[in-house]
């Protein structure tokens, strides 16, 4: 098993990557990240057509999916998974959609604040994005990287996009579990611990 | 390469129609449902499957109580050591709701870590794929040797949240889901949980054959019509072999159905084993439903039986579904779970 590529983004909108050691932002709002970030040469094929319907998480989970992707090479297999771990959950989509609803007299929701209560709907997007269609769930586990190893080592597809997303930023990694071990990956608490471990060691 | 077998150790279910396999299965071959309107909220005149026996009792929450009853209906022993795997959509969606800012499903799986005993579980959402999402990723770890045994829990209650999100996506129906029907016109609601001890040291009460995961990567809240990558999940997990029936997922919408059945149609296009699906009985359970097809699903195959497909007036093309129980020519079972966001997953199950 081995990470093939990664990347990073923080509140403040600066994106880092691991292999290209890419250094982006930051930029004003995520919509100009997008403009800027597509035009990067090797940018695979992503299809951002519904780029402006998710909320922030959503967008932010798809522009550190598509680096991550182009940190890695380029377009990615169909066979690859997505798999969300641990970070903020999903406590504030839950409530935005709450207070939205009981804000209308609790007569009707909005449908689009509803779906982004799932925590899986961030890699979705990412994955429609991508044109993934291997895997794609969330799990929380104890806040160790090695249960996140021990479960893509076991897991069916042989590259998965992995990702954290917290107030304070997303990261993604895309590990490739069919390939020649490059060493124990490292065992920390976040992956945006792991990421800034790799990126020291490249 | 031969993948070491994934034995089913026990299996229990707390839902609307009791806390024993067998009378669950009692109820669903007697045809009955659980739909009733809510009394802990408004639910609008519409009805779901409601558990009465989550409205007071013990517990500090529906959410907990759900959990307490699961766990008064285990009645196989939890070894020291099994790690949980809870599956759910929203989780303690109720405590949100009752004013506490609390992460719902986190909160879930430390309920679920404390009324059994299990410590450092992992908690599994893949929208209303979680169910068989955890099967799948409990046997995978199980057969690389991570851990021994892993019990599997799946649940979510009624709530005024998830119903009001539904409402605003106009997928409920006007009366009451009619699962693979063509005049069906949308979902129905439901709560329970269920439970599966799993472990590679069989023979246990049955076993899980083959699991596989999909996304179609088309639309985050439509299913592939196609049913494309559904049935690659199902010819990953079923390999060479052919299922003597179907639990699918069949909420009863328009486009679930739709897609489902297309899928099943690309596998079998000379006709589909017999089709069943629980939401006609309980509504949809969401994050339990996939464990709850796979714990009834082997009173089914022991029985070689399917129950009644409830609210069925007229099948949809091509679907093998009927109003009357079928008998099986065999005991092994494919389940299917879908959920948004394009979430595809098949497990092959069989008695033992």
């Amino acid at each position: 098993m081995k990470i093939a590529g990664g990347a990073s983004m923080t509140s403040q909108m600066e994106f880092r990557t691991l292999n290209r050691r890419g250094r982006f932002g930051a930029f004003p709002d995520l919509n100009a990240a997008r403009l800027e970030l597509t035009k990067l040469a090797d940018m695979p094929h992503a299809d951002l057509g519904d780029f402006g319907r998710g909320g922030d998480t959503v967008r932010r989970v798809m522009l550190t999916a598509l680096l991550t992707a182009w940190d890695a090479g380029g377009n990615l297999p169909e066979e690859t998974g997505v798999i969300g771990w641990n970070g903020d959950g999903c406590t504030a989509e839950n409530l935005k959609y709450w207070r939205d609803y009981t804000g209308c007299e609790r007569t009707s929701g909005r449908g689009g604040l509803f779906v982004a209560t799932l925590p899986t709907i961030p890699y979705c997007e990412a994955a429609i994005a991508l044109g993934c269609r291997g895997q794609v769930a969330y799990c929380r586990t104890a806040n160790s990287a090695a249960r996140l190893w021990e479960i893509l080592a076991a897991s069916p597809s042989s590259r998965y996009l992995c990702g954290e997303v917290a107030a304070t930023g997303v990261c993604m990694l895309l590990v490739d579990t069919a390939g020649a071990d490059s060493g124990p990956l490292p065992d920390l608490p976040e992956l945006a611990k792991v990421f800034s471990a790799l990126e020291g060691q490249a | 390469m031969i993948e070491r077998p994934v034995f089913i150790l026990g299996a229990a279910a707390a839902t609307a129609f009791g806390t024993t396999l067998r009378a669950n299965c009692d109820a669903l071959f007697a045809g009955r449902t659980a739909f009733a309107c809510p009394r802990h909220f408004d639910a609008k005149g519409r009805v779901l499957g409601i558990d009465p026996e989550l409205d007071n009792g013990p517990g500090g929450s529906r959410s907990e109580r759900l959990l307490l009853k699961l766990r008064d209906a285990v009645d196989f022993t939890i070894p020291m050591g099994t790690h949980l795997f809870a599956a759910t959509t929203v989780g303690a969606i109720d405590r949100l709701e009752a004013g506490e800012t609390v992460d719902t499903a986190r909160e879930f799986l430390h309920t679920a870590e404390r009324v059994f005993g299990c410590d450092g579980g992992t908690l599994v959402s893949a929208a209303c794929a979680s169910g068989q999402t955890a099967v799948a990723l409990a046997m995978r770890q199980l057969r690389q040797g991570a851990i021994r045994r892993a019990l599997v829990v799946g649940g979510d209650v009624a709530s005024e949240f998830v119903t009001s999100g539904f409402a605003a996506l106009g997928a409920l129906s006007h009366s009451v889901c009619r699962p693979y029907d063509a005049g069906r016109d949308g979902l129905t609601l439901g709560e329970g949980a269920a439970a599966l001890l799993l472990g590679c040291d069989g023979p246990g009460i049955g076993m899980i054959a083959g699991a596989a995961e999909t996304c179609d990567a088309a639309h985050i809240t439509s299913p592939d019509l196609s049913g494309r990558m559904l049935a690659a999940a199902c010819r990953a997990a079923l390999g060479d072999t052919v299922p003597s029936g179907v639990i699918g997922h069949g909420t009863g919408t328009i486009y679930n159905d739709q897609s489902e059945v297309a899928a099943l149609h690309t596998l079998f296009p000379s006709g589909m084993p017999p089709l069943f699906s629980l939401k006609g009985n309980y509504g949809h359970t969401l994050g339990a439903t996939g464990v709850l097809q796979i714990a009834l699903g082997l009173e089914f195959s022991r029985n070689r039986q399917l129950p009644p497909q409830v609210g069925l007036v007229s099948p949809m093309e091509h679907a093998n579904t009927a109003a009357a129980p079928r008998t099986l020519d065999g005991g092994r079972l494919l389940s299917l779970n879908v959920g948004f966001g394009g979430l595809n997953s098949a497990v092959v199950l069989e008695a033992l």
